[in-house]
């Protein structure tokens, strides 16, 4: 049998299976909410520049008002690198508006939508993974430079006391551990955020790839 | 004045939004949810629209694009056109050939990806491969090419729906 021979059938039942809508009903679902991953993305958007700015407010106030100095640079520092985040994702909310009109052709639709996801999910991994280092070394760093409270005089004291009696071979053992640990902690941390991320956004990117493939083919 | 205008277009072209959703989605729930996402998606874009082409082609343009890149948050089963789900189309123990063919063919658009259903829904409306090509991205060769690959394809499957009743 083929295609042609039921052509009209087809396009009959295709077109009689539903109730038609009044206008009334057209009218009452232009005021409903759309459920599309565009929107999707820009809520997230919307969320984490809000949620940026409360947080941004929190670090520039305790980089003025804290009062160990090696605070009040990591929370300065972290402004700073917040403020650079917080353009990010507004620049991917002016993209994002940009692609809201879906009435170009297919390809064109689906090349912008693949863009801006790929886009997203990879500056948000890059900037995730280059907060971590940069967390981990600027507060050993700051903590080093800074610890004059009595409490981590007590701490580095300790800790030098049992620097003190290690011999060469447990200080290089416990120097590996901690890198291994720490390396460990980088290495899952990155795998998670790419699981997360897959899990959020990559079936339904991989879903656009295959139908672009589809239509180059 | 730009929404009633809308929405009586859309209400006198509204099998186009209808096809599509029956095309692309097998349960009630989900049609439901594709249609007010075409609607919402037609009427945002409806501003671009400047009448260069019929109202019915622009539509199926933003319809198609919408159910393409529909997200679906639930997950429900997979969306297989089963027989028992095309009442309209006849009891189950109907003796008809024909109505069983018919079936079938549908049972096997059901099963084409997302693109495929797109350029079947263009064809069936009897667009030419021009303007299929045109709406899709690609070469009407192109299209023609892809025709081709799926009637042999659906005439595969059908055959197979009908080997199994």
């Amino acid at each position: 049998m083929d295609l042609d021979q039921f052509k009209t059938e087809l396009k009959t039942k295709l077109a009689t299976d539903h109730i038609n809508r009044s206008d009334s009903d057209i009218e009452q679902l232009l005021k409903k909410k759309t459920v599309s991953f565009i929107d999707k993305i820009k809520k997230s958007l919307w969320f984490e520049i809000i949620i940026g700015f409360i947080l941004n407010f929190g670090f520039v106030y305790a980089a003025f008002d804290a009062s160990m100095h090696s605070m009040r640079t990591y929370f300065g520092v972290f402004s700073v690198l917040m403020y650079l985040f917080l353009f990010f994702l507004i620049y991917l909310l002016i993209r994002t508006n940009k692609i809201k009109s879906s009435d170009q052709t297919i390809k064109e639709n689906l090349s912008a939508y693949i863009l801006l996801i790929d886009e997203f999910i990879k500056r948000y991994l890059q900037l995730t993974m280059a907060l971590i280092p940069i967390s981990i070394i600027f507060a050993g760093y700051l903590g080093y430079t800074d610890g004059h409270t009595d409490a981590t005089m007590n701490a580095y004291n300790s800790g030098y006391q049992l620097g003190a009696k290690m011999n060469g071979l447990q200080f290089t053992i416990f120097i590996s551990s901690f890198i291994i640990f720490m390396s460990l902690g980088i290495y899952g941390m990155y795998h998670f955020t790419k699981w997360y991320l897959k899990k959020l956004y990559g079936n339904y990117l991989s879903d656009l790839k295959n139908c672009i493939r589809e239509l180059e083919n | 004045m730009a929404q009633q205008e809308f929405v009586s277009l859309l209400k006198t072209h509204q099998n186009v939004v209808h096809k599509v959703c029956n095309l692309y989605m097998d349960q009630h729930k989900d049609r439901e949810d594709l249609f007010q996402e075409i609607t919402l998606q037609a009427w945002k874009a409806f501003q671009s629209f400047r009448g260069d082409a019929k109202f019915s082609t622009w539509l199926y343009r933003v319809a198609l694009n919408t159910a393409i890149t529909f997200y679906r948050k639930e997950k429900r089963s997979p969306a297989i056109y089963t027989t028992d789900e095309l009442p309209e189309m006849g009891s189950q123990d109907s003796p008809d050939p024909i109505e069983a063919q018919m079936k079938a063919m549908y049972s096997a658009i059901g099963d084409l990806s997302k693109i495929d259903k797109a350029i079947v829904m263009l064809y069936l409306e009897d667009y030419a491969y021009q303007e299929i090509g045109e709406m899709m991205g690609i070469t009407a060769n192109n299209v023609a090419v892809k025709m081709n690959r799926i009637k042999t394809k659906l005439k595969e499957q059908s055959q197979k729906y009908m080997e199994q009743a």
